[in-house]
């Protein structure tokens, strides 16, 4: 029995030397994975997803599939929001892009799609019924505007080598239909047209047309470039390798045909033009225009009446970056965002860029203010195209949509396919930010999309403002807004005189104390056309004070006796809200 | 005698001789804990730390494989004086001579003598299992690191971390990839492998400030996790508190910003980059006027910056001195311009 102590002990010693063996062995070093920093997510789903059932069926075809690596398959197509048969409920119209084929390649049309609103959230599609199945080019944006101010909204599609001006017609059955005008009207451009945007710019009342173009790509000026990534042979040329396109400025003769008067305006002959939005940007009741350029410097044109205009982005702070870098730009829009009444410009940009947020100082201009605001919390690794400045829970605050998708078939650092960002507007340490609310935006803003047009629009005049997204080769979507936040709104729908274009009005609605500013847009977002009407999300306040109106190139107006609850026809001239 | 020990005290002791003979009887003898110690400090590229145990080790036995090993360790580590005593150490002690020369060849691709790369490049490839191949391709990225050639060192480096190795040698290769990529301006690459480095050695403080020098302005949200890391295991350096300054500014938090600026402009009032950061960081608080004065001594003392003098524009915008502000647009054209002039320039032949 007294072996058993001797050998016991010489055994945990054996062991107690085999631990210090084992300690002191080589070990790996541990492997700890981090998760990806996110903010945390809150608050019910805002968006439904309600394409399905819609009778909506529209894919945009880029022709990616012939593997020719083409620029030109990088743009995508954007949607345009319009009642176009004046009953009183917004229809779709979706450009339908193109492919690619042969030997020697030849770019072919697809037809774009017109859906009508049978209302409760169900269409119908009458693309051939009016009149838009031809003719076929590589399409890729739709801006509406009643361009001859006949009451119906007219419809510009632009693409590749065309630009096409439906005009909005009777049908001779007691509806309307689209007749192809574009030869009669002189707008026969055959280079690269993007976005466009309508606005009475010289004051006569009818709506002149900037049309920003592209570069000069063709399949004789088609260089084959290397992948972002080290192992990627080819990918599409970045538009550094293509020169710029000039834009485009036409005068609207008030007669059916548009003047050229680009060099009169003048406009830049730079920039590589992919979103434009006309808005009063000075508070001088002259629309300006805004430009969004690619790889250059945007450009801001301040109207100086009789159609002269100047461009003044660098001067004015609202051409570059916070450290005076040009940008890789696409969507924009306009919104009085901090209560300033002022409006501020944003832009939507390229991976490894900041989206832009120009905070409108008044009489020194803009001051880049992204990461003031809250928006460089986003990161850089989203490509942004279509964006709206949209108060998607009527709180009064104009909060911020992004659709997102890479131009690339093999980016480097970023993914092809990228979620669309809803930004709230906030307020943070005494100033206006944007946060991203993971998760609110609901199952949509939760998937990965090669996102492209975004419009907003209240589709069943509920007053909670929808969302329209298209995307490269999948289905444009519906996102019905079902936000249950118990806030009132009130929606203005501007009637200028005799018809004329609103673009550029400045609407000031008092409430509770405070003055929410809305600016009338002509463009705006990216290839993309939004629901014209004004919203005012009034949070809890239940009545509204009075409504001014600064009507463009014309006098304030004010309206009073509106209540919440309702879209008001607003009319020049009139002093009565119906 | 024996007996008038305590019994206890007897079976302790007789313990402890077996647990003494036990240990010194395993494979390896008596010096085989301290060369396994240093052979794991050489895995986790504590190079200081192999040397020194090695050291204690010769004190007591000197033998050649042992000077190797110390040899290599403090060539590694930077130490060629120690690393050459040790070798000649070696060879006295009848190590191999071919050996001994090869690692001074190796010590010399490390120091930049770049006269054999191809053939080393070549022999590592040839022999992909020989761990001297994997000795003599890191030696050659740091030459490659050290001569300023990032092409090369990066094509190294990819060499390297194809083959078998430890963590923390991964990791530190990932690092100095990383490092090159920065330095060619690849910054996606840049963050991948810093991001893999930090992965393979949470504690590689290198690897994070270099991240956060990238993420700071880029992904702030998640470079934050980063600076606040780096600060709680004690790099408060003015690097780490610049970056950490520009991560709050670009979180929107300008007030977080400000005051650790203050502090870095209190202890650094000539430093262009911290009065830069200190002028935007003022611009983003909606103080042009403030915002001046940083940029004014900034530019003083670094005329041709380009972010600064863009900040400096629209500091004077947004004071309202149009025609000041253009003439600083104007510079910035002049810079730009210069710039394009550099990058174009037909290159030399390296």
């Amino acid at each position: 029995m007294k072996r058993f102590p001797l050998a016991a002990g010489a055994v945990a010693l054996a062991l107690a030397a085999g631990g210090v063996w084992y300690a002191t062995r080589p070990k790996p070093a541990p492997v700890v994975e981090q998760p990806p920093p996110a903010e945390t997510p809150t608050g019910p789903a805002v968006f439904e997803d309600v394409t399905a059932g819609s009778g909506v069926a529209a894919v945009y075809r880029n022709g990616e599939e012939a593997d020719r690596f083409t620029i030109l398959e990088s743009l995508g197509g954007g949607v345009a929001v319009l009642d176009y048969d004046g009953d009183g409920r917004l229809d779709l119209f979706f450009p339908g892009g193109g492919s690619m084929a042969g030997d020697p390649p030849q770019i072919r049309g697809l037809p774009g799609k017109l859906f009508r609103n049978l209302g409760d959230w169900k269409f119908e599609d009458v693309t051939a019924k009016a009149g838009l199945g031809g003719p076929l080019f590589y399409t890729h944006g739709a801006a509406a505007a009643d361009y001859d101010r006949d009451g119906f909204p007219d419809l510009l599609v632009t693409g590749w080598g065309r630009t096409v001006l439906y005009r909005n017609v009777p049908d001779g059955a007691g509806g309307r239909r689209f007749t192809d005008v574009s030869a009669k009207a002189g707008l026969t451009d055959a280079r690269w047209p993007t976005s466009a945007a309508w606005g009475d710019l010289d004051g006569d009342g009818f709506p002149d047309l900037y049309v920003c173009h592209y570069v000069d790509w063709t399949f004789a000026n088609d260089p084959a470039c290397p992948g972002a990534a080290r192992d990627v042979a080819r990918d599409v040329c970045p538009p550094q390798k293509f020169q710029p396109l000039r834009h485009r400025l036409y005068r609207n003769r008030a007669d059916g045909t548009f003047e050229d008067v680009t060099a009169k305006a003048p406009l830049r002959p730079d920039g590589k033009g992919l979103g434009v939005v006309v808005a009063d940007l000075n508070a001088d009741g002259r629309p300006d225009i805004y430009v969004a350029n690619d790889a250059g410097e945007n450009f801001l044109y301040y109207n100086r009446g009789d159609l002269k205009f100047e461009e003044r982005g660098r001067a004015d702070g609202a051409a570059l970056d916070d450290i005076g870098l040009y940008n890789g730009s696409m969507g924009v829009d306009v919104a009085d965002f901090d209560g300033s009444g002022r409006p501020a410009v944003w832009v939507a940009n390229f991976q490894g860029e900041v989206h832009a947020l120009y905070r409108n100082i008044g009489a020194a201009g803009f001051r880049h203010d992204s990461q003031a605001a809250g928006v460089a919390r986003l990161g850089r690794q989203f490509v942004g195209f279509g964006t709206a400045f949209v108060d998607y829970d009527n709180d009064g605050w104009e909060d911020l949509a992004v659709t997102n998708g890479h131009v690339l078939r093999f980016p480097a650092g970023a993914p092809l396919k990228q979620r669309p960002v809803l930004l709230r507007n906030e307020e943070h340490g005494g100033r206006r930010q944007f946060r991203e609310v993971p998760g609110l935006g609901g199952l949509y803003f939760r998937g990965q999309y090669g996102g492209r047009g975004l419009a907003v629009a209240d589709l069943d005049d509920d007053g909670r403002p929808d969302l329209v997204v298209t995307h490269q080769n999948e289905p444009a979507v519906l996102l019905r807004n079902v936000a249950e936040t118990g806030h009132r709104w009130l929606g203005i729908s501007l009637a200028g005189r005799d018809k004329r274009d609103v673009a550029g009005a400045t609407v000031t609605l008092e409430v509770s104390g405070r003055k929410l500013t809305r600016f009338a847009r002509g463009g705006g977002s990216y290839l993309s056309t939004s629901d014209p009407r004004l919203r005012f999300g009034l949070g809890a306040a239940d009545k509204v004070g009075r409504l001014t109106v600064r009507w463009p190139h014309g006098k304030e107006e004010v309206f009073e006796g509106l209540q919440p609850g309702a879209y008001w026809r607003v009319g020049e001239g009139t002093g009565k809200a119906e | 005698m024996l007996s008038s020990i305590p019994k206890p005290i007897v079976i302790a002791g007789l313990l402890t001789l077996i647990a003494a003979g036990v240990f010194a009887l395993r494979p390896g003898g008596p010096g085989q804990t301290e060369t396994d110690a240093a052979k794991a400090a050489v895995a986790r590229r504590d190079f200081d730390g192999a040397v020194a145990t090695l050291e204690t080790l010769l004190a007591r036995h000197d033998t050649a494989e042992a000077r190797l090993l110390a040899a290599q360790a403090a060539r590694r580590g930077g130490r060629d004086d120690a690393a050459e005593r040790h070798l000649a150490a070696y060879v006295q002690l009848g190590g191999d001579r071919d050996t001994a020369e090869l690692e001074r060849a190796i010590r010399r691709s490390q120091n930049g003598d770049l006269t054999g790369a191809g053939g080393v490049t070549k022999f590592a490839a040839d022999n992909p299992a020989l761990p001297h191949a994997t000795a003599m391709l890191e030696a050659l990225a740091r030459g490659f690191m050290a001569a300023r050639r990032p092409r090369e060192a990066v094509a190294t480096l990819d060499a390297l971390l194809a083959r078998e190795a430890s963590p923390a040698d991964r990791a530190e290769w990932l690092f100095w990839r990383g490092e090159m990529f920065m330095g060619m301006a690849r910054g996606t690459e840049a963050a991948a492998d810093l991001r893999a480095a930090i992965r393979l050695r949470d504690d590689h403080a290198g690897a994070r400030l270099a991240l956060v020098k990238m993420l700071s302005r880029d992904e702030p949200l998640e470079a934050l996790p980063h600076l606040e890391w780096l600060d709680a295991h004690g790099h408060r350096g003015p690097a780490v508190r610049l970056e950490l300054a520009r991560c709050h500014r670009h979180l929107g938090d300008t007030a977080a910003a400000a005051a650790v600026i203050a502090d870095l402009v209190a202890a650094r009032p000539a430093d262009p980059d911290v009065l830069t950061e200190a002028g935007a960081i003022e611009l983003a608080r909606g103080r042009p006027a403030a915002a001046e004065g940083h940029l004014t001594t900034a530019l003083a003392a670094a005329p041709d910056r380009y972010e600064t003098t863009a900040l400096m524009a629209r500091c004077l915008q947004e004071l309202g001195r149009g025609p000041e502000a253009k003439q600083m647009l104007d510079t910035l054209r002049k810079i730009e311009a210069d710039m394009d002039r550099k990058t174009n320039a037909p290159k030399e032949k390296p």
